[in-house]
């Protein structure tokens, strides 16, 4: 009976150090590393880098070749995060969307759901006092740190002008210069998604 | 995506052409094909071939079966 109730809790003590392994810590690892790659590229937290086009090779399995994306991380740590989004006009598929540190998409807005041409986002955290103004659209981040990613639909990007002209439009949506900041330790940010869980 | 000269992986409704009746026709081939050439090889033969629908109509968003999906035939072209 004792040898059962050991082997019961070693059985319980496993599954729970798996789930925690698989539920907790591998999403928040998978975005440490999406992280560090954006911020090779960037070299700062809350600032956009353009990435056009996916091109033959990659290791995603279903990139899409007609997507141009920027990307890059916020820190809301030290106050409010502004994106002054532009949207490109001309009935053109166009989307934002950020992501928590464990990975969790918590927002998505895209050209059909914008309030308007050129509208602001500010990224906030719970607790944080924030007033804002009627422009803004005001968005509760689960983690002080995340990732954002915007989407822009090229119909052939085999026209040099054509995406030119993307390139052009997806720059136009940008961090706002007040809350760029300099690039604190990553071990830092991955310590402080843990502690709000 | 499949490596490629011409730096194609897909075709979109701006780009592909339609025939006279507005139908079209891809073709995935490592051979020049008259009509919406997808150029390159697999080295087992497969590939996984992706739909995608931006803005679409929210009778679909609703219902995605309704959808008339491509036909594919595979083994007719050189």
């Amino acid at each position: 009976m004792r040898e059962l109730l050991f082997w019961a809790l070693i059985t319980l003590a496993l599954a729970v150090f798996l789930h925690l392994a698989a539920v907790w810590y591998l999403p928040r690892l998978i975005t440490l590393v999406s992280a560090r790659k954006l911020l090779r590229t960037s070299g700062r937290w809350n600032v956009l880098s353009y990435r056009g086009l996916p091109k033959a090779g990659g290791k995603a399995l279903t990139s899409n070749p007609d997507m141009a994306t920027a990307s890059g991380v916020y820190d809301a740590t030290a106050g409010p995060v502004r994106i002054a989004c532009v949207l490109p006009g001309g009935d053109r598929y166009w989307s934002l969307s950020l992501y928590a540190w464990n990975t969790e998409n918590f927002y998505v807005v895209n050209d059909r759901t914008a309030p308007a041409q050129e509208f602001s986002l500010v990224i906030t955290t719970s607790g944080t006092r924030y007033g804002g103004s009627k422009n803004e659209t005001l968005i509760v981040s689960p983690s002080k740190k995340g990732v954002i990613v915007v989407r822009m639909l090229v119909p052939d990007r085999s026209d040099r002008g054509e995406l030119e002209r993307v390139e052009e439009a997806m720059k136009k949506t940008a961090i706002g210069s007040e809350s760029v900041k300099p690039l604190p330790d990553l071990r830092t940010a991955a310590g402080g998604a843990a502690s709000r869980g | 995506l499949i490596p490629n000269p011409l730096d194609r992986y897909s075709f979109s409704k701006t780009s592909v052409r339609r025939r006279s009746d507005g139908r079209w026709l891809v073709s995935f081939s490592p051979h020049e094909q008259e009509e919406n050439w997808l150029p390159g090889a697999t080295v087992d033969g497969k590939l996984k071939l992706v739909l995608r629908c931006y803005g679409p109509f929210p009778g679909l968003l609703e219902n995605p079966g309704i959808a008339e999906l491509p036909h594919i035939a595979a083994g007719i072209i050189p």
